[in-house]
């Protein structure tokens, strides 16, 4: 025995599985490398390769000296490269090279443990980039291997790799019921606890803007991320209809429609008078940034929202930063706002004192003409429809402060942040109160599976204008310059669909579109049912369980866990039982060894049957002829050629009837 | 008030710690678990990970953390499987010099399907042990060893038999206290300073002065201190071992070693002395007896005689 085995920490790894450790480690780290800077990975891989030689040539650990230097080296490089040296993206950078680092000081057993431990939280932090559904498959196999190794760390010299393995997939999966409790029932906080680091999310997509410019939709349109997936309660809405409300923007200057943080102070939210029935939708929801809670048209509930905002559309207490799944109820016909309070009157009919002077002009001009509120509008709009205006993503730009007048009298060419900024301007200069809401506007019915996808590129903008007796009414100049843009969507309606990338395998229902809906069709159910599980799912689903509060979650989490753990501990003692013996002649015989063994000779391993009834014959001459008898029968039974059923039938008779006398 | 529980759980561990003739069971009630060290870093990695988990409300993390606590604790079941049950086959010891240590070979037996491994068997002055694995229906061997003092029975010390597979997150282990023991011969030392076996002379000189009278009495393997002239060429050409031809001199006068001789030592010392002798006329290949109060050995030459006469002066 040698005498490094003598405490169990001091116990030391052998080159082979230093060498596994290390490729391990490769693995658990390699995904890192799509996000992190390539100096990083470099080094990392590096620092890898460098164990792998030393270990390959046999040299010691490097010394303590180049380790602290290397060490040092390491933390200088992640702040000067991201100017910190906490926070996601440089966190782990730093994170990975320690973990590098450590390895080649890894020989004895604690430091294997530790290196396993950090390994673990390597691959968490790989989901703060991406929790898509290969992520799943990388959890499965990163947690696969980590756990192999700590099998094997702990099974001694002589098991094989394989069983290690073998054990850890049999643990992983008896583990899966009590994770999935504890996944469901766990009382979920919201987050953040502490708050997030500056840069989170700085990768993801984004999403509807607060303030709207020219340019700023035309970008998102750019993208064929989804946005949301949706399911209607009942059939879906006509495309016309399907206007997806999101934030509502109410000032405007220097060429941006924004929305002041002090309205909710000002303006109240306005009244929703129901005009007919309404449409329930079940929307999964992508991380924006952003507290919007989009729904359709006019949104009259929604279950996990808090705040309605002035506009009529709901906000979260906090900026959506995982996905989340609500119901939301809606009407699409309805009159908001009856009553127009004179701080939102003023509010909505605010503009800047100078800039755009012709289309002031042209404003004025209609509200001589016209005297009621909707002849200004349907001037408008036919100044729109016949003006030779152009539906573009990429329009030629325009001045910041004469952005209205650009578009409307010399570039002629825009995308609907455009349309809706420059009629939402002429109603006000016109005396009209307007205001521009963004959302979103049409759905993609998917293929496979009853949902609908809106996307980045359904992002939109339209005007909303009060008039007297219809309160607040939807107006969308886009639908009067490129109506295709409504009834068909944007690719029906761009000329330069280039532009958009999604759609760039082609427009036609062919294999790649069906491939693309298949993907979709799994990524919506990955989404709905385990990304938006959050706290807000986890209250309705302890509602509709009758369970009331997180106390009582835990007593049925703990009870549950329990539960599932006795059935796992049964299931292990009777995987761990004494195997039972086939061929009734040896359960027969076993059954005599038995009884001997209790009168205190028991067969020692490995004992033939004709010793052990020579030893039994010794010590008990009293049973010498039964047991000699026994012994011969069975070896007969056991050895000869073809045993007849009798011959059997016979020995086990014998063997059941044999009683060695008590002992004394 | 601490000091006095823990030796109160000691002793009652003790006691029902599994004891008697083996084969031995270790009964599932016998396995005590404790977390480990290594579970206790688990631990807080596992509270680390669900409260980044809760910060950024990341599902996938949730999923890990999760399902790594959970995979903590069907260890910790899987752990306490590993021990209970686990048959402690047989216990043997080869008799040793007082003095050395005795080392006792633990048989460890396993009826179960799936292999139970990172086994380590410790006791007496044994660290923890190599981690060995019982797979199904085999049988592996650990090594205990147990400092003997003085010569006699050395009763096999209480052993501990623990484990700290699958994950190493938690430590369990069991007690058994085999009915076993091993005989302790008397340290052998030379008191008087002369040989009583041998006359003066020569070692060689007397074998080659007899060895025309010498009658073949038998084989044995090669032992360190042997002569090798003594060594059967011919024998050992067709074995792998060296051989060494054994004579009995019947010429040559018996030798008596006597305990009521050697009045002048202490018991103990007088016992030592006649290991001493037995071991030298043995490996001269003497015949020679044993002469105690009450009991006569011999006169006779070869292993079993040396065995039973050093396992009466152990016993005496």
């Amino acid at each position: 025995m040698p005498a490094r085995r003598l405490t169990h920490t001091a116990a030391t790894m052998s080159r082979g599985e230093r060498l596994a450790l290390t490729a391990i480690v490769a693995l658990i780290c390699g995904p890192h490398a799509l996000h992190l800077p390539l100096w990083v990975s470099l080094a990392t891989a590096a620092l890898l390769a460098w164990n792998v030689l030393r270990l390959t040539l046999g040299q010691a650990t490097p010394h303590g000296l180049i380790r602290a230097l290397l060490t040092m080296a390491g933390v200088s490089a992640v702040f000067l490269s991201f100017g910190r040296i906490n926070g996601q993206t440089a966190g782990v950078a730093l994170l990975v090279l320690m973990l590098a680092l450590k390895l080649t000081e890894t020989v004895r057993y604690r430091d294997v443990v530790i290196v396993l431990a950090l390994c673990f939280f390597v691959l968490i932090t790989q989901f703060l980039f991406s929790q898509s559904l290969p992520m799943a498959l990388y959890l499965i196999g990163g947690s696969w291997l980590v756990v192999a190794a700590f099998v094997h760390v702990h099974a001694g010299d002589d098991a094989p790799p394989a069983a290690s393995a073998a054990e850890s997939v049999t643990l992983l999966a008896l583990a899966i019921p009590v994770a999935a409790a504890l996944f469901v029932l766990f009382p979920r906080l919201p987050g953040p606890l502490w708050g997030l680091p500056a840069d989170h999310g700085s990768a993801a997509r984004t999403g509807l803007s607060d303030t709207m410019s020219p340019g700023s939709i035309a970008d998102l349109a750019r993208s064929g991320a989804v946005a949301f997936r949706v399911r209607f309660d009942g059939p879906a809405p006509p495309p016309v209809a399907r206007y997806w409300r999101g934030p509502v923007l109410w000032d405007y200057d220097h060429g941006t429609w924004h929305t002041d943080p002090g309205i909710a102070r000002d303006i109240a939210p306005a009244t929703v008078h129901v005009d007919g029935p309404t449409i329930r939708t079940d929307i999964t929801l992508a991380p924006s940034h952003k507290p919007w809670l989009i729904a359709l048209d006019m949104p009259l509930d929604v279950d996990t929202a808090h705040r309605r905002t002035a506009g009529g559309n709901w906000v979260a207490p906090q900026p959506i930063d995982q996905r989340v799944r609500y119901i939301a109820r809606s009407a699409t016909q309805y009159i908001l706002g009856a009553k127009l309070a004179p701080t939102a009157r003023q509010r909505a009919l605010a503009l800047p004192a100078n800039g755009n002077p012709r289309a002031r002009a042209l404003a004025r001009r209609w509200a001589r003409q016209d005297h009621s509120a909707r002849a200004i509008v349907h001037s408008a709009l036919d100044f729109l429809r016949r003006g030779g205006f152009r539906y573009t993503l990429s329009p030629p730009r325009t001045s910041r402060d004469n952005s209205v007048d650009d578009f409307l009298f010399t570039t002629r060419a825009g995308f609907c942040e455009h349309f809706a900024g420059a009629f939402t301007f002429l109603m006000r200069a016109a005396g009209v109160p307007a205001r521009v809401v963004t959302g979103y506007q049409g759905a993609q019915h998917a293929s496979i599976g009853d949902y609908w996808i809106v996307r980045d590129s359904d992002a939109h903008a339209w005007s909303e204008v009060w008039l007297s007796g219809a309160g607040w009414v939807r107006v969308d100049p886009t639908a009067a310059a490129a109506p295709k843009r409504i009834a068909d969507g944007i690719d029906a309606a761009l000329a330069d669909t280039g532009d958009l990338p999604y759609m760039a395998g082609g427009h036609g229902r062919d294999a790649w579109y069906h491939a693309r809906m298949l993907w979709d069709a799994v990524d919506a159910g990955w989404n709905r049912w385990f990304l938006a599980y959050g706290p807000a799912l986890q209250q309705r689903l302890f509602a509709a369980l009758g369970i009331a509060g997180f106390g009582m979650a835990i007593a049925v989490l703990t009870g549950l866990v329990v539960g599932i753990l006795m059935l796992v501990s049964l299931w292990l003692a009777w995987r761990m039982r004494t195997a039972r013996e086939r061929d009734p002649v040896v359960r027969a015989w076993q059954h005599v060894c038995r009884r001997l063994a209790r009168r205190g000779v028991a067969r020692r391993t490995g004992e033939t049957a004709t010793h052990y009834a020579d030893r039994v014959a010794a010590l008990y001459p009293a049973l010498a002829r039964a047991i000699t008898d026994l012994a011969a029968r069975y070896s007969r039974l056991r050895y000869a050629s073809a045993p007849g059923p009798d011959e059997r039938r016979d020995f086990i008779r014998r063997a059941r009837r044999f009683h060695p006398p008590r002992r004394g | 008030m601490t000091r006095r529980l823990a030796d109160h759980i000691d002793a009652s561990i003790r006691r029902r710690a599994p004891s008697g003739q083996p084969p031995l069971r270790i009964p599932a009630r016998r396995v005590y678990i404790l977390p480990s060290a290594t579970g206790g870093l688990f631990g807080v990695l596992l509270i680390v990970m669900l409260a980044g988990a809760t910060n950024y409300g990341n599902n996938l993390a949730f999923t890990l953390t999760f399902w790594l606590a959970a995979a903590a604790l069907v260890s910790m079941h899987r752990a306490h499987r590993n021990l209970a049950g686990l048959e402690l086959a047989g216990v043997s010891a080869e008799p040793v010099f007082a003095g050395e240590n005795a080392r006792f070979a633990i048989e460890l037996a396993s009826q179960a399907r799936p292999a139970r491994r990172g086994l380590r068997v410790s006791g007496g002055a044994t660290g923890i042990g190599r981690a060995i694995s019982v797979d199904r229906d085999g049988t592996a061997s650990a090594c205990i060893e147990a400092r003997t003092l003085g010569r006699g029975r050395l009763v096999c010390p209480r052993l501990t038999i623990g484990s700290r597979y699958p994950m190493g997150l938690f430590r369990c282990w069991s007690h058994a206290a085999p009915t076993a023991h091993v005989v302790v011969y008397p340290a052998p030392i030379d008191r008087l300073g002369r040989s009583a076996s041998a006359p003066d002379g020569d070692d060689d000189q007397v074998e080659q002065a007899h060895a025309g009278d010498a009658v073949f009495a038998g084989h044995r393997h090669f032992q360190t201190g042997d002569s090798w002239r003594r060594i059967d060429w011919k024998a050992s050409a067709r074995t792998d071992d060296l051989i060494i031809t054994e004579h009995s001199d019947t010429r040559a006068p018996t030798h008596w070693f006597d305990y009521a001789a050697l009045d002048a030592l202490d018991p103990e010392a007088r016992l030592s002395q006649l290991a001493y002798w037995i071991l030298e006329a043995d490996r001269n290949g003497t015949v020679y007896g044993l002469s105690l109060p009450r009991r006569t050995l011999g006169p006779a030459a070869g292993t079993a005689h040396r065995r039973a006469c050093l396992e009466a002066l152990a016993l005496f």
